[in-house]
């Protein structure tokens, strides 16, 4: 039992280290993003200002460039702030959170992954779902049964996770349009964190559910 | 409208100062948290553009001594954090506003605009 404690206590202090390097990194990466943002806006009030006087080929040409920029930093700082919230769910090993958050944030680096399989990922988080639970544990268990959905899936699939109020308190489920998900999710692997975020998972009815 | 930059990114709060120069404000800057302190007697700003996490001074630390010593000057928080929390502290602290880092420039201007009122 103390060896159990010992090994929690060493997972906490992981988890809660990453999260500080990671949120410490996303913070930096802001601030490099607000220096590139500025640049470009300063190139574009520059072209407003001097427009008729340079060539306006140039001009159409600078104006492309900082559209790009402005729609390119635009994109990477909605992933930095779901980063930055994803590195500050380690900031304590418990607390009081909603699914549909939970899942916004981590559905900003799923999409990777599901583009490369060529499969669409849609995540529906409409119903309103509260609990009390291990936040990082649960993005781990998300990701981990994400991966294990995803491996049965074929190019083209689409693949749904949704956040429901189901039987209970609440549930995640994951469930493709055409496939059936099924075969066994490695529970014993997961034990501590099933345990840790108050849940359990299920192969049912041709979906995964990972339920409170 | 006087505006007061303080932010140690020194890129950052330039370009800033030359955007919001270009746009007929009256503009200056610190880089630390200490030349904020100094820039808030000698420039008497009517708004302070201020970042929450410097080395030499904490934010809200400033936000503190700016409320106390020109308790009419609107403060708006520039944060990269990504804990809302913090920006949610420097409103209650009597910050007018906070943005989050990369700052999307015509939601400052907005912004701006709103604390002359």
């Amino acid at each position: 039992m103390a060896k159990e404690s010992e090994e929690k206590q060493l997972r906490e202090q992981q988890i809660e280290s990453y999260g500080r390097l990671m949120a410490g990194l996303s913070h930096d990466l802001k601030n490099h993003l607000g220096i590139i943002r500025e640049s470009g806006g300063l190139i574009e009030d520059m072209v407003e200002i001097h427009g008729k006087s340079i060539d306006s080929a140039l001009t159409e040409s600078l104006q492309k460039m900082t559209a790009t920029i402005e729609k390119r930093v635009k994109v990477a700082a909605e992933m930095l702030h779901h980063l930055s919230s994803f590195a500050h769910r380690a900031d304590s090993p418990e607390s009081s959170v909603l699914l549909g958050d939970i899942l916004r944030e981590e559905a900003a680096f799923l999409h990777r992954f599901a583009r490369m399989k060529q499969v669409e990922l849609h995540i529906e988080t409409e119903e309103e779902v509260a609990l009390v639970t291990s936040p990082t544990l649960l993005h781990h268990l998300i990701y981990r049964i994400f991966l294990f959905a995803l491996e049965q899936l074929q190019t083209g699939e689409r693949l749904t996770i949704a956040v429901e109020k189901g039987a209970s308190r609440g549930q995640i489920t994951f469930s493709a349009r055409k496939a059936a998900l099924e075969g066994e999710f490695p529970l014993e692997e997961y034990r501590h964190a099933l345990v840790a975020v108050k849940g359990t998972a299920m192969v049912k009815n041709g979906k995964v559910i990972l339920e409170f | 409208m006087k505006i007061l930059i303080v932010d140690d990114e020194i890129e950052f709060a330039s370009t800033l100062c030359q955007r919001l120069k270009l746009r007929k404000y009256e503009v200056t800057e610190a880089y630390s948290g200490a030349e904020g302190v100094a820039a808030i007697t000698t420039f008497s700003p009517d708004t302070i553009l201020l970042d929450l996490k410097m080395p030499d001074m904490d934010g809200l630390e400033l936000l503190g001594i700016i409320r106390r010593q020109l308790p009419q000057t609107k403060v708006i928080m520039l944060t990269g954090h990504g804990c809302r929390e913090a920006g949610e502290q420097a409103l209650t602290m009597g910050a007018s506003a906070y943005l989050m880092k990369p700052v999307d420039f015509k939601v400052l201007l907005t912004t701006l605009e709103e604390t002359k009122r």
